[in-house]
């Protein structure tokens, strides 16, 4: 109670103990306070008009609602409660977040069967699929009137189609293509990996469906490995542009169904990796970047005092990649040295190393990161 | 909801007594394993506190009751990933202003970046009956407080009876507001000064 001495009314209307009081009137709070008036009689100002301050708050915010009312709602709440729980008992799979469960209790016995039917179909799949795995590839092709290259042979084996286009297909892999091609598009189908140097023909997009991935191109090269049995499907682009898609009649189960239009652009040694089980599409830079053979003839790369800037440039040029890097920081510094025999990557580490910088491969780009040479 | 549990600074002072919190944190974890009962008995707890408050926002009571049933129904559905009991008064307040708040911009009653309006119900509103007992049972300073409370800013408004009617702490008040704490802070003390004059 002695906590009570100092008080002033705002101290007063803002006590739990002193608010429970003022509203809801109990018995044995009231004899409390009442002591407290007597003990500390030079509160009572302060303590009445708290109360007065108060009661005006709670009488002008109070609210009717019946108790027929609020029990009608809870009644109503523990009936909802109740079907939720029954049914995920019965063995609904998920907890539905946002649906409502109404909806459910009266579907719910179409919804049961349909998932009976559902695992029938897919356990009779599974059955089939063991016997004879169908592949990504068989799919695509069957029913078509195509002709199909095997590679048996452990040496990579060319052949050229009916458009110029020329393949070189590994050993193990397949091909699929028609004899002559015909219609808008020139398309064919590839289990296995295989570059391909396709000829220009912008009026007749090339695509190549290889399991989850297809690839746009209009006339260029690249090589794609697509083998069933791994996690990753990869595209790299050696010369030019090529866009590729999900395949949307490729799906995993579990899988979304795959959209078109999340397509992803690739130019000159870049490479894009499809992850199979997170469908994830990554874009990245190959593993060896080569001299772009379009790019000026017989690049040179030997540097006397080259600024560095111009450095990065130069490398831009030659393989055709971004190399994002702050020009502003970075054009003062020089830079001699001579890089003919290095690959990309080498060439980029030795370049670092003498700027005192870093860099790193990020969304198929070269970023450099450096706080700049000016002493 | 997670985000929420997670930050522990957040204290909402619920009861004085130990028995009480005793009392709740039992029928809490009930309801956690998934007790229907008990689930019923913690939305009886707090219909009363939030139905009124949600009738501040809007005048529809059965948009209210509506707002209501679909914020218990989100706490069952997420009972298992729940934690301590301080916190649930705290978030149901916070989420049925921001169901209510959706509900009103989803009927095009306000637009995207107005705030809602905290307004009590207009005093002429109620019953005879009602204004007869108040008239026996209040003195004049009471009738007079209450219609300066009308003269508040709307914010101010809110804030007071967040803090006196929910018994909610400032960090409480300014989350569900989601305004700063030294504003709920600033407000309340101006608020008191200004309505102690009065008396």
């Amino acid at each position: 109670m002695n906590q009570y001495q100092h008080y002033c009314l705002e101290d007063f209307v803002l006590d739990a103990k002193f608010q429970s009081w003022v509203r809801y009137q109990q018995a044995n709070e009231e004899d409390f306070w009442q002591s407290v008036i007597h003990n500390y009689p030079n509160l009572t100002e302060d303590i009445n008009g708290a109360k007065t301050f108060l009661r005006s708050v709670y009488k002008r915010y109070e609210t009717q609602l019946s108790d027929n009312e609020l029990q009608f709602e809870i009644r109503k709440l523990v009936e909802k409660a109740r079907q939720d729980k029954n049914l995920t008992l019965k063995g609904k799979p998920a907890v539905p977040e946002t649906s409502h469960p109404y909806f459910l209790r009266t579907k719910s016995i179409v919804w049961m069967s349909r998932a009976a039917v559902a695992m029938f179909i897919l356990g009779l799949g599974l059955w089939f699929w063991k016997i004879r795995p169908q592949s990504a590839y068989d799919k695509m092709t069957g029913g078509l009137s195509l002709t199909e290259k095997y590679n048996d042979t452990s040496e990579k084996q060319s052949l050229t189609l009916s458009d110029g286009t020329l393949i070189v297909l590994e050993p193990g892999s397949r091909i699929s293509y028609p004899q002559t091609f015909s219609g808008d598009r020139r398309e064919v189908y590839l289990s296995g990996i295989a570059f391909f140097k396709v000829s220009k023909d912008a009026k007749h997009p090339f695509f190549v469906y290889a399991s989850e991935l297809v690839t746009k191109v209009l006339g260029t090269s690249f090589i794609i490995k697509a083998i069933e049995k791994e996690k990753e499907s990869t595209v790299e682009v050696k010369e030019g542009k090529v866009s590729v898609f999900r395949n949307p009649e490729v799906r995993n189960p579990g899988n979304l169904p795959g959209k078109v239009s999340g397509g992803l652009v690739l130019t000159a040694n870049q490479k894009i990796v499809f992850e199979k089980e997170s469908t994830q599409m990554t874009k990245t830079l190959s593993d060896s970047p080569e001299i772009v053979s379009s790019s000026k003839l017989n690049p040179t790369f030997e540097y006397k005092n080259t600024p560095v800037s111009e450095v990065f440039y130069s490398l831009e040029n030659a393989y055709q990649v971004d190399i994002i890097f702050d020009e502003e920081l970075l054009k003062d510094c020089p830079l001699t040295a001579s890089l003919d025999n290095q690959t990309l990557y080498e060439k980029l580490s030795i370049i670092c190393e003498a700027i005192g910088a870093q860099y790193e491969l990020l969304d198929g780009q070269i970023v450099v990161q450096s706080k700049g040479c000016k002493n | 909801m997670q985000q929420f549990l997670s930050l522990s600074f957040l204290k909402v002072i619920m009861s004085n007594s130990t028995e009480a919190k005793l009392t709740d944190s039992i029928l809490w974890n009930a309801f956690r394993a998934g007790d229907e009962i008990a689930f019923g008995q913690i939305a009886e707890q707090y219909y009363r506190n939030l139905f009124s408050y949600g009738l501040k926002f809007s005048k529809d009571r059965e948009l209210v009751k509506d707002c209501i049933q679909d914020l218990f129904m989100d706490l069952w559905y997420k009972r298992e990933t729940l934690g301590d009991t301080e916190f649930v008064k705290f978030y149901l307040f916070k989420s049925l202003r921001r169901k209510i708040h959706k509900e009103i911009l989803k009927n095009h009653w306000i637009s995207e970046e107005d705030d809602l309006v905290f307004e009590a119900e207009n005093i002429e509103t109620r019953s005879v009956e009602q204004q007869i007992i108040e008239l026996e049972t209040n003195e004049f300073q009471i009738q007079q407080l209450k219609l300066h409370l009308d003269t508040l800013p709307k914010r101010q408004q809110e804030i007071i009876y967040l803090r006196f009617y929910e018994n909610l702490d400032n960090e409480a008040i300014a989350n569900v507001m989601s305004i700063s704490r030294q504003a709920v802070a600033n407000l309340l003390y101006r608020t008191i000064r200004e309505l102690k004059d009065r008396l």
